[in-house]
């Protein structure tokens, strides 16, 4: 039998793992209405912040959602060879507006590597693509360890 | 943005995303290093004009 073992990962593993990803699942509230999206992300350890691009058009829901700054949940998970590790931020997401763009904002996003808007057959030009900044309230990780080997053993 | 006054400001237009902005020297490096802040497309001194 084998026995899952369920421990919080520290500031350090809850950053290293941020940085080796570049993909999560973005969660926004509106009233009581949820609304999920795949999106990618850079991520800056030392100010423990989010730079993302949101694409969105004139019709679609995502738009709706954040008109406002709309309260987030950024999950990132990973798993593999018996363990499972997620990492949950919490907090506001903030429209960046292009008057608002310094140096330093310019390189973080320079770091947000491969937007999955690049993938979308759409020219850019027709793309409605807009920043935002999550700064966390809160970061949690944790990692599932399943003992796979215990029988080989 | 605060500006600097001292420095001179471009115009930056996005050969890409068609993205227009006036940005400071300090802004307009970062830009051809690191990309397009809105699409990520890579940018060259040409996309600049002096504003
Ligand atoms: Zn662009």
């Amino acid at each position: 039998m084998s026995l899952d073992q369920q421990t919080n990962l520290s500031s350090d593993d809850v950053d290293a793992l941020l940085s080796r990803h570049e993909t999560g699942v973005l969660s926004l509230a509106k009233a009581d209405e949820p609304y999920a999206i795949p999106i990618s992300y850079g991520y800056d350890t030392v100010g423990g912040r989010f730079y993302l691009r949101l694409v969105s058009t004139p019709e679609s829901e995502k738009r709706a959602f954040l008109t406002s700054s709309p309260d987030a949940r950024l999950v990132v998970q990973e798993s593999g060879e018996g363990v499972y590790r997620s990492v949950i931020a919490t907090g506001t997401l903030e429209r960046v507006s292009t008057d608002d763009l310094t140096p330093e904002r310019i390189v973080q996003y320079g770091q947000a590597k491969r937007p999955l808007f690049e993938i979308w057959a759409d020219t850019k030009r027709d793309l409605d693509i807009q920043l935002f900044e999550l700064v966390p309230e809160s970061v949690s990780g944790r990692e599932v360890r399943v003992d796979l080997d215990e029988d080989a053993k | 943005m605060m500006y600097m006054p001292d420095g001179t400001d471009f115009t930056f237009v996005c050969p890409e995303c068609a993205e227009s902005m006036v940005v400071n020297g300090p802004m307009r490096d970062a830009l051809i290093e690191n990309g397009c802040v809105v699409c990520a497309s890579s940018v060259s001194s040409q996309s600049f004009s002096r504003a």
